[in-house]
């Protein structure tokens, strides 16, 4: 593709919290693929995030200087992570014809034609208005669609699942070592599990393992060197990142890399970011007993989700202690600590033991120990720019701890 | 200068002679610029005070106006406004109670300046009462305004004349900055508080789910307007055609529905502030309750029927016409064949959004109303029995 293509976040991010607290927008996991995944199989993708973010998301994410004598092709970074994109993305780079795509409030994609002059400097706070005010002609179709609140990567798992897997299997290396499983090199099955694929395949990364008597239920997709434990039971459109422990009973869930569920207890429609640990027996309710919407609850104002299922959000480095019990739809903020029931969503970097009367804040000098300590268990050395990235959310979800009187929600 | 004539003097005091000529035309015909009336100048100068209604309050980056005159705090609250005017202002505010309903979908009711007291109005809370008058100082609408702030409403004007009555009452509101309007028959004045109305409903929608598309689709179309009213100014001598054939009828219907019935009412006002002839605006679905009865081979219907939502009920309105032997004179969009068949006339617009139609609709009813009061004699800026500004109740 003749255009370089430029991921780009804009200012309407708040939404996704605590999901991009941590993370660029085009790195959030849905339906087994990121944005960066499937912009990268189509360009070398550049990309411009929160000022915060960028030394964090450069250890992890290569970015091409902006080459300005190319064309450019602007993708905002919240676009739905859906396969189908990728084409789409191609041809319209290839069509070299300028124009500008909203969805919702949000741009969703520019085209500029080479020789359009890009400014010195630009960044997530300018770079939707720049486009904005280039008066390029305005596309007649929608052409993306956006995640815009937390809850989405949910809502767009099932209907993305089959369709990003299959792009996944179709560009993998994988081999069908069953009837509808795929799996890549270093792969370890044991002879007791059990796969189910009549309604979608499943499919293991480079070096899982799959421990005796574990169940699957496709579609089901297994990140790199992510190990499944005794018995644990995968069903329905899961997708796990690399280098997780998964235990217990998870059902239509997305988990983020390094993130440890070893024990029993169920996960249900939920989003888990990295670097999270969810003690024996945490279990997370995602049907509200009347059978109804899911709502979810902010201060001020109440969401409606439209989904009958909707399990957590949980932040990165969120903690959870034995038993704990998380109520139907309730959004877990960064590097809190659960303990029992947790009734109400819970800001970031708080100790929530709210049924036992105690809720107090987390310091973030612990916070980044903690880090520190579960990186070393990874082998990953725990960067200046990791610890700093912690002390920025810290400050920036400072609000949600200090709502008057009231015990903190978020 | 002294009372018994002038001299002229150098600086240092000496007497120079100068020569007395005599000018062959008047003040007034400076101020026309050339243009025989008042009125026609007035129209002419719609391409830029269309621009000028608008210049400075588009914000592209949000897909959306900015009103510097009105807190955003205050827009964000209101649940229902309530529009008062009068005249050619009270069409402007029923043009406006569809915009506020369809883009930012806010209730809207439009009384007229003079009723307001005394129809018992409901003034919930959270309630904006719109005042649109472009001298700022109709006697029955500043009263309105009065009345709306003791019933404790938040209240806006929209007004062409700055610091005068109605916009002092109201405190704040949109300047339609039209300059000033001396022909007694309203014209840009009109177009320009459309222009106002449309930049109020966008800003109140966009805070209230409008899309960021249609936020930058309704800039696009807006800002083409001025050039678009350009265009058709340029067809004048058309209209005056068509004015020639009709200058001696009696009666005339103006027929519309939605954004293109208050354009009828004001076409027919138009035409009867400055030609004398008696004329009506209907909702054009109301003809088959009544007027349809007076259609015959001597009273001719204007038929507007560009607004694409709405077209194909107009189709009909016109075949009713033709079957009872009636003329029709249509404003359409460039390009609608169907209408162009079933038309005596037609004056064709370019296209736009539906909310932005009556802006450039009106403009060829403005023309037609000058040109046959051309026709027929009429002292076209101080038409009989009318004032510019209505100060009395």
């Amino acid at each position: 593709m003749d255009a370089q293509i430029v991921l780009f976040e804009d200012h309407l991010l708040g939404r996704m919290n605590p999901i991009t607290l941590t993370r660029p927008a085009f790195g959030v996991t849905c339906a087994c693929c990121t944005l960066f995944e499937l912009a990268s199989a189509a360009g070398e993708p550049s990309w411009i995030v929160r000022d915060y973010l960028e030394k964090t998301a450069l250890q992890r994410y290569p970015r091409p200087a902006l080459d300005r004598t190319r064309a450019h092709l602007f993708l905002n970074a919240s676009l739905v992570p859906d396969s189908r994109y990728v084409e789409r993305v191609r041809s319209l780079g290839e069509t070299g014809k300028p124009f500008i795509a909203t969805v919702g409030d949000r741009v969703s994609a520019a085209f500029l034609p080479a020789g359009v002059a890009l400014p010195a400097a630009l960044s997530s706070e300018t770079v939707t208005p720049w486009l904005l005010e280039s008066k390029l002609p305005l596309h007649e179709e929608e052409l993306f669609k956006t995640l815009d609140h937390q809850y989405e990567v949910i809502k767009h798992l099932e209907p993305l699942f089959d369709v990003n897997i299959r792009y996944r299997i179709a560009h993998g290396r994988y081999r069908e070592v069953k009837p509808g499983v795929f799996a890549a090199e270093g792969v370890s099955i044991a002879d007791t599990a059990i796969f189910r694929t009549a309604h979608g395949p499943v499919v293991l990364d480079a070096d899982v393992e799959a421990l005796d008597f574990t169940y699957f239920v496709g579609p089901v997709y297994v990140g790199a060197k992510s190990r499944i434990i005794e018995r644990a039971s995968l069903k329905d459109h899961v997708c796990i990142g690399e280098t997780c422990k998964i235990g217990g009973e998870v059902e239509a869930s997305i988990v983020e890399s390094f993130t440890n569920k070893q024990h029993h207890g169920f996960l249900g429609h939920s989003w888990v970011g990295s670097w999270v640990n969810l003690g024996a027996g945490t279990s997370n309710s995602d049907l509200k007993n009347t059978y109804g919407e899911v709502r979810l609850e902010f201060p001020h104002r109440r969401e409606d989700t439209g989904m009958q299922f909707l399990g957590s959000i949980i932040g990165d480095y969120a903690k959870s202690a034995i038993n704990t019990s998380i109520f139907t739809g309730k959004i877990i903020g960064v590097s809190s600590m659960l303990y029992g029931f947790i009734g109400t969503n819970v800001p970031s970097f708080c100790n929530y033991a709210r049924s036992f009367g105690q809720i107090t804040e987390c310091p973030v000098d612990q916070a980044i120990l903690i880090q520190k300590r579960m990186f070393a268990r990874r082998g990953i050395h725990q960067s200046a720019e990791d610890a700093a990235l912690l002390r920025e959310v810290f400050e920036m979800t400072r609000a949600e701890r200090l709502i008057s009187d009231e015990p903190p929600a978020l | 200068m002294h009372p018994d004539g002038f001299e002229t003097r150098t600086l240092e005091g000496a007497p120079v002679s100068k020569r007395v000529q005599q000018i062959a035309f008047s003040l007034p015909d400076i101020e026309r610029g050339g243009f025989p009336h008042f009125m026609l100048k007035e129209i002419s100068e719609q391409p830029e005070s269309i621009h000028n209604a608008f210049r400075g309050r588009i914000v592209r980056s949000e897909g959306t106006a900015k009103l510097g005159g009105i807190d955003e705090a205050l827009l964000r609250k209101v649940k229902r406004c309530h529009i008062v005017a009068c005249g050619t202002s009270w069409n402007a505010g029923m043009i406006g109670k569809y915009l506020l309903e369809n883009l930012a979908r806010i209730p809207t009711q439009v009384t007229f300046g003079a009723e307001f007291r005394y129809a018992h109005p409901v003034i919930e809370p959270d309630t904006l009462v719109i005042a649109i008058s472009q001298s700022g100082e109709t006697a029955d609408t500043l009263a309105g305004v009065r009345e709306a702030k003791l019933m404790g409403a938040e209240t806006i004007g929209i007004c062409n004349v700055v610091g005068s009555s109605i916009a002092r009452e109201c405190g704040k509101g949109i300047y339609i900055h039209a300059g000033p309007e001396i022909g007694v028959a309203s014209t840009k004045a009109f177009t320009s508080q459309l222009i106002a109305l449309n930049l109020l409903a966008v800003h109140m929608g966009r805070m209230r789910g409008m899309s960021l598309r249609a936020g930058l689709l309704f800039l696009d179309a807006l800002e083409l307007l001025p050039s678009q009213a350009e265009a058709l100014l340029k067809n004048r001598e058309e209209i005056r055609a068509i004015a020639r054939k009709y200058a001696a009828c009696k009666d005339f219907l103006f027929i519309g529905r939605l954004y293109e019935y208050p354009v009828a009412l004001e076409g027919a006002l138009k035409l009867k502030e400055i030609s004398y002839i008696h004329a009506e605006g209907v909702q054009a679905a109301e003809m088959k309750h009544g007027p349809i009865a007076l259609i015959d081979a001597e009273v001719p219907t204007v038929v507007l029927a560009a607004q694409t939502e709405i077209r194909d009920k107009m189709v009909g309105n016109a075949n009713e016409i033709r079957a009872r032997g009636g003329r029709i004179i249509a404003v359409i969009q460039e390009g609608d064949a169907e209408m162009e068949g079933l038309a005596q006339e037609v004056i064709r617009i370019p296209r736009t959004l539906d909310p932005l139609l009556p802006v450039l609709a009106v403009i060829p009813l403005q023309l037609l109303a000058y040109y046959i009061a051309v026709e027929r004699g009429c002292d076209i800026d101080k038409p009989r029995n009318l004032a510019k500004s209505v100060t009395v109740e």
